[in-house]
């Protein structure tokens, strides 16, 4: 009885690999999706918020720092007074067939405006182009790492660049010259089921086929790993950039109805 | 033909075998054992410091095909003036705490046996006790001499070597004691080196593997014809002023060097005359020139050409009272060629001399009085091959075959020696086993058996014990089996 | 005890010591192979081709070990015994990002890139000049290199940029180039107004590893990272330092930009002599109107 039990378990959990396993692998395949469904839902925070990180703006004040901040926040966790979550990405974790791409192009651009990443997060399908322009008319750079590595400088305004992103995965980006807060993060995805949550915290995911996923949400981690710091000698300033520990992920299971619509909340918390 | 097994030594034979029983058995010990991966060490932070290799970061093995053999980066390295050209060199760069010192020395268990050696036929030496052939064996626990080296840059593009070294017994001399200006007037073919020194032979004999009384120098390297009243030898360091040049990578090298004609020796006081008093008058010349050649995979094959030409004295200035100021000087050359070749993780060294010395050095007399027609200068040719196989960067065998005829007798013992007095036959074989092969300290375990033979006269050897045999035409066998941990530090 | 048995004695004596030397304490260093799901390039099959020159890993394996191993380290990810004592950190292969490219920013370099950077070395660094290596053992190193990152099994490397020809070294070039260095690409953030790298924005720079780096200095350093030739400068900055915060300038400098930029920066080192006289440019601005 004992043998068999452990033998059914053992085989449910070689099929279901196996099955992730050719969901990860395939490649994406374009339907068309008549009867699609939809998913939406919100993310909430729960428990108690954490501090926001912040850095003082060193560099440029006059161009970064209009409103004449002296600190600026690294977006890193942005909770709305209701508790809604901003700049989550959540997706259908490893859907192989459906709708053609359909990403908003917004997630692809990206624009340099005082000393600050607009957007925050970005979303590419595997193999287009991220533009890439600064609307300031001081020197920063975009220095990436992770699944590109492309480092291109923006010494002029209004001057766009475009890149192509082809391996899918997280790429973060940086800023070298000397604006130490600037960051964002790239996502090259396969599927056109990624949404980003808005400043209420909601996202909604349309053309479903209908079936049953593992929907996942993803939020950048606003945990310190290490900071670094050297004292410059020149002008006697500890300079600082904190390295961030690895995003975090939230899974559920969806069922989604043809031509229906699911709803999918999640709470996320400090783990 | 010269025999392996020589008939008449009786103790000879077995001690050969149970040195290869030891060789054997070791070996099979080493290939049943398992590899385990060197950096499973723990990491000690602490700044203890051999001393390139701690400067740098490279492993022995990046230098050292074994250490203390030289391959052609660690060639280059010192060709360079021991800078690796990155702006790095240096000492400023370096943690206060780095010294630039490594000690080196030998503790090891070793025995020593010579054959027709002139004992008491009585044992105790009686009343009627005469002077017999027989081997003579000694063995036991020795030390080696050591090393006391230091070496690297005194600032960038000049560099320095001090090496204090001591025999057995502590007592000290300075092998080496040198300064050079390197790459000066910004090109690497223009090189001066001051002080003493070791010629710029491609076959190194201070870097070489073999570590056992027999085996442990190139005969070919302090030959001498007997008679002679030369005391020359290629392999010993001198004293004087070297310029050197070489390319980028060192596939083309010149060396000239003016010396002083005293065998390196200090205090102006060596001689080559009986008495070995003050002696030094005049300068003794040497070049080289080296070339290899690229060969793929298998990796460089270098070849070198030199030539030695000195001079030394035949009489004193003075005579009575305390000789002074030798006079006299007679001229004599060694000249040559060199080989490194290398096939993958086979290495072959050949070698080839030519020596000829002055007829007056052959004849114990002034060159104010003439010698009879057609004396002829003592001269000889010595060689050796020697081979070299690296299983992995830390295990080494290697063996060598070495032989000097006399080509030519010295004058003073023409009539009473036979044709082949002098001539040299030598074997040698071993295996080095580096357990350890990072870049803090050197180990390395050390076998070796080396024969050598030389008629009617002992072999030369580093523990110059052994006697002349009662006959000049007697061929004189030595042996030594070599068991010992060499480390550095 | 006569000699036989003395020898015999220490002949299983030296087979116990060896055996337990060797298990116990040390031997041979070796690789680790990555884990094979990462996708590396097989040890076995891994080639590089540097002109007429094929490299094979396999035999590139052996030369790590003897060579490299002590700062690149068994893993291929610079934690050699010896890379915490050095300073600037030594490559991490895992990664695939190499700051000496005739590529494009973000892709992977070809063969005669690392093959040269090998060749070269790297100023002010621990890594030596393999020159004394022959061609056919640093082919093999460059190929056995590409066993460490997925990267060179799933993506090719990209295409090395053209390299015009120089244009006239001019009064006029030269200013221009300072120009485009001191207000238009703005290289003064990082490098100094006079080149010295004692920008503004200087002391915050960091590598891919977090580790403090600083902008090349034209006054006192010697040769460059990648290379010593005008050629060389115009590639270091037209691909970028991957790596280090040194971006590749090729979107906002044309070749005829690129080549005033060289002419300026060799203005700034401190053995430099002025090789244009008002003669020479009168000469050149005949030859080519300008």
């Amino acid at each position: 009885m004992k043998i068999n039990l452990r033998i059914m378990i053992l085989a449910v959990l070689f099929l279901s690999n196996l099955a992730m396993a050719s969901a990860v692998l395939a490649q994406y395949q374009v339907v068309t999706v008549t009867d699609g469904g939809t998913v939406t839902g919100n993310v909430k925070w729960t428990g108690t918020k954490p501090q926001p990180v912040t850095l003082p703006i060193t560099k440029n004040p006059d161009v970064c720092a209009p409103n004449g901040q002296k600190t600026r926040d690294l977006e890193r966790i942005i909770i709305a007074p209701d508790g809604s979550v901003e700049n989550t990405v959540v997706y259908l974790k490893g859907i192989s067939k459906g709708k053609a791409m359909d990403l908003p192009e917004a997630r692809r651009s990206l624009d340099q405006k005082n000393c600050r990443y607009i957007p925050h997060i970005m979303l590419v399908p595997k193999g287009d182009d991220l533009t890439m322009v600064s609307s300031d008319p001081i020197l920063h750079n975009i220095h990436m790492t992770g699944v590109q590595l492309y480092n291109i400088p923006f010494p002029i305004a209004n001057h766009p660049v475009k890149r192509p992103f082809q391996r899918d995965g997280e790429t973060d980006l940086k800023c070298d010259a000397g604006h130490v807060w600037m960051n964002s993060v790239v996502m090259t995805v396969e599927s056109p089921y990624y949404a980003i949550t808005d400043e209420h915290g909601n996202f909604k995911l349309t053309d479903v086929p209908p079936g049953t996923y593992t929907i996942e949400a993803w939020h950048e981690n606003w945990q310190i790993a290490r900071q670094e710091s050297v004292m410059d000698v020149d002008s006697h300033q500890m300079v600082n950039r904190p390295i961030f520990a690895d995003g975090m992920t939230w899974d559920k299971s969806v069922t989604v109805p043809a031509k229906g619509n699911v709803t999918v909340d999640f709470q996320i918390s400090q783990k | 033909m010269i025999k392996w097994f020589p008939k008449n030594s009786r103790g000879i034979q077995s001690p050969l075998l149970s040195t290869f029983v030891i060789f054997g058995l070791s070996l099979v010990g080493m290939m049943l054992s398992e590899s385990q991966p060197v950096y499973a060490l723990p990491l000690y932070k602490v700044a203890a410091i051999p001393a390139f290799a701690r400067k740098y970061g490279l492993p022995c093995s990046a230098c050292h095909t074994a250490w203390p053999e030289l391959n052609n980066f660690g060639l280059v390295f010192r060709d360079n003036g021991y800078q690796l050209m990155n702006d790095r060199d240096s000492p400023i760069w370096q943690n206060p705490s780095y010294f630039p010192i490594t000690f080196r020395i030998t503790p090891q268990w070793h025995r020593e046996s010579t054959s027709n050696q002139p004992v008491d036929s009585i044992p105790g030496g009686g009343t009627g006790s005469t002077l017999v052939s027989r081997n003579v064996t000694q063995a036991g626990f020795d030390l080696s001499g050591m090393d006391l080296w230091s070496a690297g840059t005194i600032y960038k593009n000049i560099s320095f070597l001090l090496l204090p070294s001591s025999d057995p017994f502590a007592t000290w001399h300075f092998e080496s004691a040198w300064v050079r200006l390197d790459n000066i007037k910004g090109t690497s073919w223009l090189n001066f080196k001051f002080g003493r020194f070791e010629l710029d032979n491609l076959i190194s004999e201070k870097r070489f593997l073999f570590l056992s009384a027999n085996g442990g120098i190139y005969q070919t390297y302090h030959f001498d014809v007997p008679g002679s009243i030369n005391d020359f030898g290629i392999g010993d360091n001198q004293i004087g002023m070297e310029l050197m040049g070489h390319n980028a990578d060192s596939s083309m090298r010149y060396s000239i060097a003016l010396l002083s004609s005293n065998e390196g020796g200090t205090g102006l006081t060596e001689s080559n005359l009986p008495g070995g008093l003050p002696s030094n008058r005049s300068f003794d010349g040497y070049m080289a020139f080296t070339k290899s050649f690229n060969a793929g995979s298998w990796g460089y094959e270098q070849f070198q050409a030199y030539a030695y030409i000195g001079q030394r004295a035949t009489y004193y200035q003075t005579t009575s009272g305390t000789p002074l100021v030798g006079l006299g000087n007679e001229p004599f050359y060694r000249i040559g060629f060199a080989g490194q070749l290398h096939f993958k993780n086979l290495e072959l060294l050949p070698y080839f001399m030519h020596g000829h010395d002055n007829a007056y050095l052959g004849t114990l007399t002034p060159d104010t009085s003439g010698l009879p027609a057609g004396t002829k200068g003592p001269a000889f040719n010595g060689g050796f091959l020697e081979g070299q196989y690296f299983v992995n960067p830390q295990l080494v065998f290697f063996g060598r075959f070495e032989k000097i005829d006399v080509a030519q007798q010295a004058a003073i013992n023409l009539g009473s020696v036979p044709d082949n007095y002098g001539n040299v036959t030598a074997y040698s074989v071993g295996y080095r086993y580096y357990p350890i092969m990072f870049s803090r300290a050197g180990l390395a375990w050390h076998n070796e058996y080396s024969i050598t033979k030389s008629i009617g006269v002992v072999p030369e050897s580093l523990d110059g014990s052994g006697l002349p045999p009662i006959l000049n035409t007697q061929g004189v066998w030595s042996s030594s089996i070599f068991v010992g941990f060499d480390f550095d530090f | 005890m006569t000699p036989k048995k003395l020898a015999v004695t220490f002949a299983f004596g030296s087979l116990a010591l060896v055996t337990v030397g060797a298990t116990s304490v040390l031997a041979q260093s070796h690789i680790n192979p990555p884990d094979p799901a990462l996708g590396t390039p097989s040890v076995a099959t891994e080639e590089s081709h540097i002109g007429a020159v094929t490299g094979h890993a396999a035999d590139g394996e052996k030369h790590y070990i003897r060579y490299c191993i002590g700062c690149h380290g068994p893993d291929g990810n610079a934690d050699g015994m010896n890379a915490q004592w050095i300073d600037p950190k030594p490559r991490d292969f895992t990664k695939a990002v190499f700051k000496c490219r005739s590529t494009p920013t973000g892709t992977l370099p070809v063969d005669s890139d690392i093959f040269n950077a090998m060749t070269r070395g790297f100023v002010s660094t621990n890594m030596p000049q393999w020159r004394p290596l022959t061609p056919q053992q640093r082919a093999d190193l460059v190929a056995f290199i590409k066993t460490w990152s997925p990267r060179w099994a799933q993506e090719k490397p990209g295409t090395p940029i053209t390299i015009p020809p120089e244009t006239p070294d001019t009064p006029e070039s030269v200013e221009r180039g300072k120009v485009l260095y001191q207000t238009t690409l703005k290289c003064v953030e990082c490098h100094g107004p006079k080149g010295l790298g004692d920008g503004p924005s200087a002391p915050s720079l960091r590598d891919n590893d977090g580790n403090p780096i600083k902008p090349y200095d034209f006054v006192n350093g010697s040769r460059f990272k990648c290379g010593t030739t005008n050629e060389d400068l115009y590639r270091i900055f037209m691909t970028g330092l991957d790596g280090t915060p040194m971006p590749s300038w090729s979107d906002f400098v044309d070749p005829n930009q690129a080549w005033d930029l060289v002419h300026y920066l060799r203005t700034l080192q401190r053995n430099y002599h002025p090789r244009h006289t008002a003669k020479a440019a009168a000469k050149s601005t005949d030859q080519k109107g300008g």
